[in-house]
This record gives C-alpha cells, sequence and structure tokens, in this order.
C-alpha cells in the first residue's frame, strides 16, 4: 500500500490575520481612492486579497454591509453636492453621477468578486454591482423622481409639438439606465417611469382633441401626421417595443375613444364632400375591429339616409317616369358606393356588407311602393328597343340587385307579371331578354316565382304555331293573331259577360273557324274570348283622308256597327253588342270624347256617357298619319269609382294570397314538430315567407285564430301560447 | 502577443500570455481595469508557493489551448500530482477557475 502524502497547502493569507478594522480601513480608503478615479495607484490583488481573507474569516457579511453604507454615504453627498438644481440641469447631472457610479461600482465589484462568489451566493443576497445599482435607484432616481419624470415629459412634449432642440441623446441615456436599474422584478423603466409617461402622453393628445380647431373634414390627415410624428419623435429615443405601446395609447385616444366623433362627425363629411382618400386612411386608421366596424356602420347609415332623401318627382306626368327616375336614382347611388368600397375595403368580406345593409334599409321604407317602381322600371328598360342587349342585361342585372332587397316580393311579382303579360301580348319587348330575366329571378328566389311567367311563355309560342297552322288550312283574309291563353299563368280575370258578345259578321266567322280548328287539336278545352285585351286594325275613309286606325277590340265592334247604320244611341249599342257597360263606356270615351282620336260624334256634346245619348261617324276625323292608334282610355275616378276599386282589388288579393301563404306555412311548421309555442313559431313562419313578404304580426295572429276556428291547430289548454297540431 | 508576469512567493517570476491569464476571471479583471498590475504588467501573487503558481500557469495554457477545440478530437490529459492536489484546489478558489 502507498502512502500519499498530501502537502498540506500553506493557507493564503492566513499567516498574520489583520484585524477587521485595519482590513476594512484599506477597502474603505480603495473604494474613495476608485471615486475620485486613482485606480492606477490601487493593486487589485492587495485588496481581492483583503476580501478573500476576510470573506474566508467569515467576516463577508459585515464586509458586504459596510460597503453598501459606504456607496450610499457616498451617493447622499453626490446628491446633495450636485443634484439641487431644478432646470434641465438636473437630467445631466444624473447622468454625469450615473456613468461615474456605474464605472466605479463595476471597479468595486470586480474587486469584490470573492465576496460575491461565495457570501453573496450562500445567503441570497444581491451581488455587489445590482446592491450598488439599488442604492443609485432609491437615493438619486427615486428621490427626485417627480422631477425627473415632468423634465423629461416635457422634452418629450415639446418635441412632439414640433420644437427643435430637444437632447434626444440625454433622453435615450435616461431611458437606457432606467431599463438598466430593476425594481420589483421589473425593470424601474417599466414600473416607474412608463406608467408616467403614458398617462402623460394619454393627456397630451387628450388635449389636442378637446382643442381641436381643425377642420372636421381634415381630422383623418391631423391624425395621421401626429402619429407619423410621435413615431418619429419615439424612435429617437426609445426602443421599438416600447414604443409600441406609445403608439397603441396615441391610436386609442384619436381614434378608439375618439370615435363618437370620428364616426359621427367625420365619416359623413368625407362621404358628403367625396374626400375618398381620406375615408380610406381613416378606415386604415380605425384597424382595431370593433372601431372598424363602427365605421362601416356609420357609412352605412349615411348611405340610407342618402337613399331615403331621394325622393319621388312628382312633377314628372306619369307614375311610370317618376317609377323610372327614382329607381335610376337609386341604381345610381349603388353603384357610387359600391366603387367608393371597393376602393376603400380592397376585397374585405365587410366592403359591400355596408352598401348591403344600407339597400336594405332604403328600400324597405315604403316596400310596396319600391317594388311596384321596380317592376315598372324593368317595363320601361324592357320596351326600350333602341337599348343594346348587352348594356340590357347589365341593366337587368342591377335591377336584379335591388330586387334581392325587396321585401315585399310579392308586390312586384303581382305588377311585374300584370307588365310582362301586356308586354308579350303586345310583343313590345324581346323574348330573349324576357326569358333571361326570368331565369335570373329564379336563380335569386326559387322556382316557385318563374312558374307562371314560364306559362306564359309555353303559351305564346304554342299560340304561334297554332296561328300559322289555322292560317293554311282556313285561308283567312285578315292578318289576325290569336294569343290561347292558359287561365291559371296569366294575371287577367275571366270574362263573366253572362251575353255572348256580338261581332260583326267578319269576324264572327273567323272566331267559329279557330274555335273549329282549336277543338280539333285540343278536345275538350273551353275557349273564352277576352277582347278587351285584343286590339284590331280599321281601314276607314273620311272625308279628308284615308286611315288605318289600331284600337281596342270593343272600340272596333262599336265603330264597325256604323258600316250599315248612320246613328246609335248608347243604349242601342249595348243592346246590339252585349259590350259589359264599363267597357262600352270606357270604349266610347276613347273614340267619341278623347280628343285626339275622336272617331264618332256624340249627341250633346259634353263629357258623360248616357244611354241616351246619340253617336254617329266624325267624318271630320284626321290625323297627321295614315296609321293611328286609339289608345284606351282610362276610366277617370270621377266617372265612376272603378279605379280604386280596382287598386282594391290589387292590395285584396295580395292580402287573400299573403294570408293563404301564412296559413300553409304554419300548417307544414306545426305538421312537422306538432306543437310549438307561439313565438318560435312565428319566428319559423316569418323565415318561411321571407322570400316574399315581411310577415306582418297582425296577420299571423288572424291566421292562428281562423286555423283555430277551422280546427287545424288547437290551443293548449293551459297555455294559450302553446299551440297544437291536430291531425 | 502580449506576456505578464505572474509573482509568487519567493518572488519566482512565472510568465504567461494575456489571454491564458484570462481563463482566470480574477487575473482577467486585474488586467482588464486599470488598477496598478495593469500598467506595470505584473502579477503579484504572493502567498503561492511558486511550483504551485507553475502548475497553475500550465493549466491556465492548456485550458486556453484546448478551450475552443471540439469534444470529438483528442484532447490528452492534464496532469496532477496528487500531493499537490490540496493546494491547487485553494489557489483555483482563489483565482476562480
Amino acid at each position: 500500500m502507498f502512502k500519499i502524502q498530501i502537502r498540506s497547502p500553506g493557507s493564503l493569507g492566513a499567516k498574520s490575520a489583520p484585524t477587521f478594522e485595519d482590513s476594512w480601513k484599506i477597502i474603505e480608503n480603495a473604494m474613495a481612492m476608485i471615486h475620485e478615479g486613482r485606480v492606477s495607484e490601487l493593486s487589485f490583488e492587495v485588496l481581492f486579497h483583503v476580501v478573500y481573507s476576510l470573506t474566508l474569516r467569515k467576516l463577508g457579511g459585515e464586509l458586504y454591509h459596510r460597503i453598501g453604507n459606504a456607496l450610499e454615504k457616498k451617493l447622499r453627498n453626490v446628491k446633495a453636492s450636485s443634484l439641487n438644481v431644478t432646470s434641465t440641469d438636473l437630467l445631466l447631472e444624473i447622468l454625469r453621477a450615473w456613468d461615474n457610479h456605474c464605472e466605479s461600482l463595476r471597479l468595486i465589484s470586480d474587486v469584490t468578486m470573492y465576496l460575491d462568489k461565495v457570501y453573496c451566493k450562500d445567503n441570497r443576497k444581491p451581488f455587489v454591482y445590482d446592491m450598488g445599482l439599488g442604492h443609485f435607484r432609491d437615493i438619486i432616481l427615486k428621490a427626485s423622481k417627480d422631477q425627473v419624470h415632468s423634465l423629461m415629459v416635457r422634452q418629450i412634449n415639446d418635441a412632439r409639438r414640433g420644437a427643435v432642440g430637444t437632447d434626444f441623446e440625454t433622453l435615450k441615456a435616461l431611458v437606457g439606465m432606467m431599463e438598466t436599474l430593476t425594481d420589483s422584478n421589473d425593470t424601474y423603466y417599466i414600473t416607474e417611469f412608463e406608467p408616467f409617461l403614458l398617462e402623460k402622453t394619454r393627456k397630451f393628445y387628450k388635449t389636442f382633441i378637446d382643442s381641436y380647431s381643425g377642420e372636421i373634414i381634415s381630422y383623418p390627415r391631423e391624425v395621421q401626421t401626429l402619429i407619423e410624428k410621435e413615431q418619429e419623435v419615439d424612435s429617437k429615443f426609445l426602443n421599438q417595443d416600447v414604443s409600441i405601446k406609445i403608439a397603441k395609447v396615441v391610436e386609442s385616444i384619436l381614434i378608439s375613444e375618439n370615435m363618437h366623433f370620428v364616426a359621427e362627425r367625420v365619416t359623413p363629411q368625407l362621404l358628403e364632400n367625396n374626400k375618398f382618400s381620406d375615408l380610406k386612411l381613416l378606415f386604415a386608421l380605425c384597424h382595431a375591429p370593433t372601431d372598424n366596424k363602427k365605421l362601416w356602420k356609420q357609412c352605412s347609415q349615411y348611405i340610407s339616409h342618402e337613399g331615403i332623401s331621394i325622393t319621388e318627382d312628382f312633377s314628372l306626368k306619369k307614375r311610370a317616369q317618376v317609377a323610372v327616375k327614382w329607381i335610376t336614382e337609386i341604381l345610381e347611388l349603388k353603384t357610387k358606393y359600391e366603387n367608393l368600397f371597393k376602393s376603400v375595403a380592397e376585397g374585405e368580406s365587410t366592403d359591400l356588407k355596408a352598401v348591403n345593409e344600407a339597400f336594405s334599409i332604403i328600400l324597405a321604407q315604403n316596400g310596396k311602393r319600391n317594388a311596384e317602381y321596380l317592376a315598372v322600371y324593368i317595363d320601361f328598360m324592357l320596351r326600350s328597343p333602341s337599348v343594346a342587349e348587352d348594356s340590357m342585361r347589365v341593366k337587368l342585372e342591377e335591377a336584379i340587385a335591388i330586387f334581392k332587397f325587396l321585401r315585399e316580393k310579392d308586390v312586384f311579382e303581382k305588377v311585374y307579371q300584370q307588365q310582362l303579360s301586356k308586354r308579350l301580348l303586345q310583343q313590345r319587348s324581346s323574348l330573349k331578354l324576357e326569358k333571361h330575366l326570368v331565369n335570373r329571378m329564379k336563380e335569386e328566389v326559387g322556382r316557385s316565382f318563374a312558374l307562371k311567367p314560364e306559362g306564359m311563355f309555353r303559351d305564346m309560342s304554342i299560340s304561334q304555331t297554332n296561328n300559322s297552322k289555322f292560317q293554311q288550312s282556313y285561308q283567312v283574309p285578315y292578318a289576325f293573331d290569336i294569343s290561347v291563353l292558359t287561365s291559371a299563368c296569366w294575371p287577367f280575370q275571366q270574362t263573366s259577360s253572362e251575353k255572348e258578345v256580338v261581332l260583326p259578321a267578319s269576324l264572327e266567322s273567323l272566331k267559329l273557324d279557330y274555335e273549329n280548328y282549336y277543338m280539333k287539336s285540343y278536345n275538350g278545352r273551353v275557349l273564352s274570348w277576352a277582347y278587351h285585351l285584343g286590339s284590331l286594325d280599321v281601314g276607314f275613309q273620311f272625308k279628308k283622308s284615308y286611315h288605318v286606325i289600331t284600337m281596342p277590340v270593343y272600340a272596333a265592334i262599336i265603330f264597325m256597327l256604323f258600316e250599315d247604320h248612320e246613328e246609335f244611341s248608347m243604349q242601342e249599342i249595348k243592346d246590339l253588342t252585349n259590350i259589359p257597360e264599363h267597357e262600352l263606356i270606357r270604349n266610347l270615351l276613347t273614340i267619341a270624347i278623347a280628343p285626339k282620336t275622336r272617331l264618332l260624334k256624340k249627341q250633346p256634346m259634353n263629357k258623360k256617357i248616357l244611354p241616351s245619348d246619340r253617336f254617329r261617324i266624325n267624318y271630320s276625323f284626321s290625323a297627321p298619319t295614315t296609321k293611328v292608334k286609339v289608345l284606351a282610355v282610362l276610366t277617370k275616378p270621377e266617372s265612376d269609382t272603378q279605379p280604386s276599386s280596382r287598386s282594391n282589388d290589387v292590395a285584396q288579393d295580395l292580402t287573400n294570397e299573403r294570408k293563404r301563404c301564412v296559413e300553409a306555412a304554419i300548417v307544414r311548421t306545426l305538421k312537422s314538430s306538432q306543437r310549438m309555442y307561439f313565438d318560435p313559431l312565428f319566428e319559423l313562419v316569418r323565415e318561411a315567407v321571407a322570400v316574399r313578404f315581411q310577415l306582418d304580426p297582425g296577420l299571423f295572429h288572424k291566421s292562428v285564430d281562423k286555423l283555430v276556428e277551422r280546427e287545424y291547430i288547437q290551443r293548449d289548454p293551459d297555455d294559450g301560447t302553446f299551440l297544437h297540431y291536430l291531425a | 502577443m502580449s506576456e505578464v508576469i505572474l509573482v509568487s512567493k519567493s518572488r519566482v517570476e512565472v510568465p504567461i500570455s494575456r489571454e491564458a491569464a484570462s481563463v482566470s476571471p480574477v487575473l482577467r479583471s486585474m488586467l482588464s481595469n486599470p488598477f496598478l498590475e495593469q500598467h506595470q504588467n505584473k502579477i503579484e501573487l504572493l502567498d503561492i508557493e511558486p511550483h504551485v503558481l507553475q502548475k497553475v500557469v500550465e493549466y491556465l495554457e492548456y485550458h486556453q489551448r484546448y478551450m475552443l477545440v471540439s469534444e470529438d478530437e483528442d484532447i490528452p490529459d492534464f496532469d496532477i500530482p496528487t500531493e499537490m492536489s490540496l493546494e491547487l484546489l485553494l489557489v483555483a478558489d482563489y483565482l476562480n477557475i
């Protein structure tokens, strides 16, 4: 076995242990010399050795304490001697003290390395360096905190106002110092200065807003300038992650917290003055989702106001003109804002939502009228022969966009079908476009809408085929055009005259021939003649000129009576022709009283038609052209009550149809779920009929009552709002 | 490459390169701060026996030499005489090696 001898080390410096006080004097003296900058006279090794041996002799605690006290005392001296200035120099002095302190502290802490390593680690004390920083923070910085902070903010605010000569170097150094110093687990900057700075920033911009004296309309630009300025200022003395916080504050003050102003005052002005690039800027500034939403909402409101304020121009003579003008203006408005928001939002999903919302509000006002106007507009468009097909398609597409917003689509449907039927019978529009339009609407609201129009198209094409076949087999001496209409598809009331209208012989034979022909091909069908829809061309030699007169069938029947006789009374005409009285009056008004088409002379000459009035041909009739078109006059309101009753009929029709629709929806809904409370049922039914019209609660109540009466459904005996389906 | 003189007990002077000396944080501090040692270029470690200091210098140079060499390469062992171990331990603590 080897015996290894380990030499016992001569303990380092333990030979002659000097007293603590002697050792401390060396350190204290050294610290003083370091503060004075006389480092080069000191031996690091000597000092290190002193600290080393004191630490080894378990005197580290006392040493640590004394060093701390010495640093504290030193800082208090500094404070007393040079930091009692109040001006901006204070900041410079603090920075100088800071630099000196850091330098000394670095040297001292190097010398006391062994103390850090052994004593501080074991006792969980901050290292000497950090302890020194802590003293600086408490004695120098915190003591004059308010002053320092407000001095700094004053400079920053000056810079914000655009003053030159701000000492950004100092500010930057101060911020750096604050970020170096720790304070309760974070940097001094974050715990102390930043809250203050943010608060003051708020105030600064709040003041700006409160005393905002610029044009309302230039607010977006002003804000942008401010934000840019702020970024520029911040970048000179702050780190990016810190300045982001400031930017947020600025933004929230100028935009989010000022949204009231921005949305309700700035936005309308921008829109009103067509400042679209500024609006775009504003949208860019309002990128917080809630702000953005508010802005959109405001725009939407503005548009709807503008839309609602488009009024009908009643100075125009005809209702159709009023309608066309109104719809045209609405469409112009829509196009304008669609283009605007497309450019503003650059493909964001919200872009057209605002416009759409606005238009659904605009069109909800006076919904029935709007529906009617749109139909009239479409009628007008389709009757314009001069428009090329492509641009017509574009126009129709615009109309369909409006159509989508209509809440009372059933009103539209009614008017539209009326007009479609007239267009088809009078062959006033391109069938191709008509079909295109129907298909488009079918795509938008579903098949049901297209049923009747498609029926009409079918009737028209079958009739044409029949006409040519009939022509071939019967050799009719006149040009004619007979349309056989399926009564369910066409919005006409069945002619229900009790007595067969007596036709002139030539027409009667044509009628019989056609009936014969038709019955051969379609056995079992009933043809009834709708004379009031047709027209007839009659040639006649008046005293001065020959005219071909296009007139309603009834008018022609009356006129042709005079082939054989000089004069008839109205009563005689009625007896001879069996024309229903109101049609008779209407047609007599047309050809005997309307100034431009006075084919008959009436005795006595006045504006009323009485059974005793006598008529004869007005041979002195003349017109500028050979062809003359006689338009049936609309029976005037004063002559009798028919027109209002007619529009009442339409309204009545509509109400009945709605009732049917609602009742059917209630029954369908209840059938599938058997029982249901009133309110959810209302919701479901409302949704079910929304394609066609807005469900009115009153109508819904009535329908429920009626269904209860007819025992389709039953109210729960205990709870009247609970409904049961009765199979 | 500048050199520094380390002085041991009995004033035996041992030269060492600055880089090698800087392996010890304590020596590095002595040399990088404007203390007496820096401009004298001499560090007096009068409590340390010459042969121990010699060994320390050897180690510092060894360490500095292989400091940046990757683990995979063949690094020779550093030989420490058993009888010197305690003394070295103490100095290592002092110099924070």
